[in-house]
C-alpha cells in the first residue's frame, strides 16, 4: 500500500511535467507521512547529505573540463586525427563519427556534449559528402551513447555516490565494453551504408599528413592519457583527476589553441555550474528518496520478489536488463542511476546471481545507454534531430538498427564478464 | 518590454518590473555560481599540487569545497527554475498542467524553506571536524536556495496570468525553450 502510494505519486507528478527533482522530493514526502517511523525533517537532511560527498565533486569538474576543451576548438583537430585512420575507406566519415565519439567519450563526461561536439562538425560534412541526413544523424546519436560507458562518465560517478562501488574501477571496467560498442556500431554503419550517392574522397595516407594532424591533435590525445594514467597509477583519485582535467583543458584552450577568450570562459563556468545544479538537485532528492526506500525495506522486498521468481542467474540478469531498457524509454539517466542502481546491486551481487559489483555496474551503464536512444524520452534523439534539423521520427527510424546492435552488446557485456573485468583485474588484481 | 504609456513617456508596469528584477537577480546569482565552480576547481587542483609536489596539504581543503558545492547546487537550483530543470516530456503542455506543476513546485520549495530553516538552526552547535565551521553554514544553503527559487518563481506566475489575458500582452510562456 505504502509503496503503491509512493510510486503512484512519483509517476503522476512526473506525468504532470513537474521537474524530476520536485517529483522525487514529493514522492518521498508522501512516503514519509504514511510511514510510521520516518520524519519529515530527514527528507531535507538526507537531500543535503546526499550531495555532501567528495566523490560527487568529480561530476561537475569533468563536465566543466569537457566544455572548456570543446570550446577551445578540439573537436575539429581530434576529428582530423581520427580521419587519418580511416582515410582508406569510402565510408570514412561514418567511421570517424563512431570512433571520434569514442575518443570524445574519453574526454567529456556526458553523451549530449559528445553529440554536440561531433554532430555539429560531422553532420554537415556528411551531408555534403552525399550521406542521407537521417543516416548521418543516426550514426552521431548512436555513437554518442558510448560516452556513458567510456570514462570519465557522470553516471558512473553518480553510481559511486549512491553505493560504495569504486568509481575508479568502474571507469577502468568501461574501456572494453566501450570498444566493443564502437566496433559494433561501425559494423552497423557499414551494413546500413547508403547504396549510392556517397562521394568517395579518399585522402592518401602520408607520413607528413600524419605528423601534422598528430601534432595538432596532441593536446587532445594526451588528455585521456593523463587523466586515466593518473588514476590507474594511483597518483590521484577520480575527483583530483577531474580538477587536473579542468586546469589542463583551460591551459590547452587558452594558451595552446588560443580559441577560448576569458568572456567565453566565464559563460562556460556559469553554464557548467547550472548544469551541475540541475543534475545535483535530482541527486539530492533522489538520495532522500533512496534513503526512504531503504527504510521501507524496498530493496529486500524486490530482491526476494525477483529471486523468488527465478534464481537462475541468467534469468535474473535478463530481467534486470529488460527492466532497465523499459524504464530507460521514459526516464532520464540520472534518476535511473540514483534510484535503481543501489536497489538492483544487492540482487546482482547476491550469491544466487553472483555478479561482480564492477561487472554489474558496467552492465547497468550499458543498459541505460540504450535508453538515450529510445522514444518517447531519448535525450540523444532530441539533441540530434535539432542538430541535423530533421523530425525526430526520421531519426528514430535511422537509429533503430543501432539500437538493436547496442542491445546485443549489452547482452555480450552481461554474459561475458572478462570484457569488463580483465582490465580491472590487470590493474587492481 | 514596457508598453508605451498614453502620455508617451515610458512607464514600466508591475509585471515588467518583476521580470526585470528576476533577470537582474539571476545575473548576479549566475556570477556567484561561476565563482563557486571556478573556486572549487582551483581549490581541488591546488590540493593535488600541494599533496604530490610539496607533500603537504591544506587542512581546510576538503571541508570548504564541501560547503561550496552545496551552495552551488541550491543557488543553481534557483537560477534554473524557469524552464531549465529536467522534466519528463510525455504529456503535452496544457494550461492546467502548468498550473498544477507550479503549485506542486511551490509546495516542495516551501517545505524546503520551512524544514531547512529548522534543520539549519538545529545543527548550529555541530561543527565540522577540522575547520570548526558550524554545520549551519552547510545546511543553510537549502532554505536559502529554495527561498530564492520562490522569489524568482513569482515571474513565472506573472507570465502565466499574462498569457491567459487577451490582447497584446499575451505572448509565449517563456518556458518553451530549455
Amino acid at each position: 500500500m505504502l509503496l503503491l502510494a509512493v510510486f503512484g505519486t512519483l509517476f503522476v507528478l512526473l506525468l504532470l511535467r513537474v521537474p524530476i527533482f520536485v517529483a522525487l522530493g514529493g514522492a518521498t514526502i508522501v512516503g514519509v507521512v504514511l510511514h510510521p517511523s520516518a520524519s519529515l525533517i530527514d527528507v531535507v537532511r538526507n537531500s543535503i547529505n546526499g550531495i555532501d560527498s567528495l566523490v560527487l565533486f568529480a561530476a561537475p569538474l569533468f563536465v566543466l573540463a569537457g566544455n572548456l576543451i570543446l570550446a577551445g576548438g578540439v573537436s575539429r583537430r581530434l576529428i582530423g586525427w581520427v580521419d587519418l585512420l580511416f582515410g582508406f575507406s569510402r565510408m570514412r566519415l561514418a567511421y570517424v563519427n563512431v570512433f571520434g565519439s569514442m575518443f570524445f567519450g574519453g574526454i567529456s563526461g556526458s553523451a549530449t556534449a559528445d553529440s554536440a561536439a561531433i554532430g555539429s562538425v560531422l553532420v554537415p560534412e556528411m551531408k555534403k559528402g552525399g550521406y542521407p541526413t537521417p543516416y548521418a544523424a543516426g550514426v552521431t546519436a548512436a555513437s554518442s551513447s558510448i560516452g556513458i560507458i567510456v570514462p570519465p562518465s557522470v553516471p558512473m560517478i553518480l553510481a559511486g555516490a549512491a553505493t560504495s562501488v569504486s568509481v575508479t574501477k568502474l571507469f577502468v571496467g568501461g574501456y572494453g565494453p566501450g570498444l566493443l560498442i564502437a566496433v559494433s556500431l561501425a559494423l552497423v554503419a557499414w551494413i546500413k551504408r547508403p547504396s549510392s550517392g556517397v562521394t568517395a574522397d579518399p585522402e592518401r595516407f602520408s607520413l607528413k599528413r600524419m605528423g601534422i594532424t598528430t601534432y595538432k591533435a596532441a593536446p587532445a590525445l594526451v588528455f585521456p592519457v593523463v587523466i586515466m594514467g593518473g588514476i590507474l597509477t594511483g597518483v590521484f583519485t577520480a575527483t583530483e583527476a577531474a580538477a587536473v582535467a579542468v586546469v589542463y583543458s583551460l591551459l590547452v584552450s587558452v594558451f595552446i589553441y588560443r580559441e577560448l577568450g576569458w568572456k567565453a570562459f566565464f559563460t562556460i563556468l556559469k553554464e557548467s555550474a547550472e548544469f551541475a545544479a540541475v543534475v545535483f538537485s535530482i541527486v539530492a532528492t533522489a538520495q532522500a528518496f533512496g534513503r526512504f526506500l531503504t527504510l521501507a525495506k524496498v530493496p529486500q522486498q524486490l530482491t526476494e520478489f525477483m529471486l523468488g521468481f527465478s534464481n537462475i542467474p541468467a534469468v535474473v540478469i535478463l530481467m534486470m536488463i529488460v527492466l532497465l531498457l523499459i524504464i530507460g524509454t521514459f526516464m532520464e539517466t540520472v534518476p535511473i542511476v540514483l534510484v535503481l542502481y543501489p536497489i538492483l546491486e544487492p540482487i546482482a551481487t547476491s550469491p544466487d546471481v553472483g555478479m561482480d559489483p564492477i561487472h554489474y555496474g558496467v552492465t547497468f551503464m550499458g543498459a541505460i545507454a540504450v535508453g538515450l536512444l529510445t522514444p518517447p524520452y531519448g535525450v540523444l534523439l532530441f539533441v540530434n534531430s535539432k542538430i541535423a534539423g530533421i523530425p525526430s521520427a526520421d531519426l528514430i527510424k535511422a537509429v533503430l538498427p543501432f539500437v538493436v546492435a547496442l542491445i546485443i552488446d549489452v547482452l555480450i557485456i552481461a554474459f561475458f564478464p572478462p570484457l569488463s573485468l580483465a582490465p580491472v583485474n590487470f590493474f587492481f588484481g | 518590454m514596457g508598453r508605451p504609456h498614453p502620455c508617451g513617456c515610458s512607464v514600466s508596469s508591475a509585471p515588467d518590473l518583476i521580470a526585470k528584477g528576476s533577470r537582474g537577480t539571476i545575473a548576479v546569482l549566475r556570477l556567484l555560481l561561476a565563482v563557486l565552480l571556478g573556486g572549487l576547481s582551483l581549490l581541488m587542483f591546488v590540493q593535488v599540487v600541494m599533496r604530490y609536489v610539496f607533500n603537504s596539504s591544506i587542512v581546510w581543503s576538503e571541508e570548504v569545497p564541501r560547503i561550496m558545492l552545496i551552495w552551488l547546487v541550491f543557488v543553481g537550483l534557483a537560477t534554473t527554475m524557469k524552464g531549465k530543470h529536467l522534466i519528463i516530456d510525455i504529456v503535452r503542455e496544457r494550461r492546467w498542467v502548468t498550473i498544477v506543476s507550479i503549485v506542486i513546485k511551490w509546495a516542495l520549495l516551501i517545505f524546503f524553506v520551512w524544514y531547512g530553516t529548522i534543520l539549519a538552526v538545529k545543527v548550529s552547535g555541530q561543527t565540522m571536524p577540522i575547520t570548526k565551521i558550524s554545520r549551519s553554514w552547510q545546511y543553510a544553503a537549502a532554505p536559502t536556495g529554495a527561498a530564492l527559487a520562490l522569489l524568482l518563481g513569482v515571474d513565472e506566475i506573472v507570465d502565466l496570468f499574462r498569457s491567459s489575458g487577451p490582447g497584446p500582452g499575451s505572448s509565449d510562456t517563456g518556458a518553451s525553450e530549455a
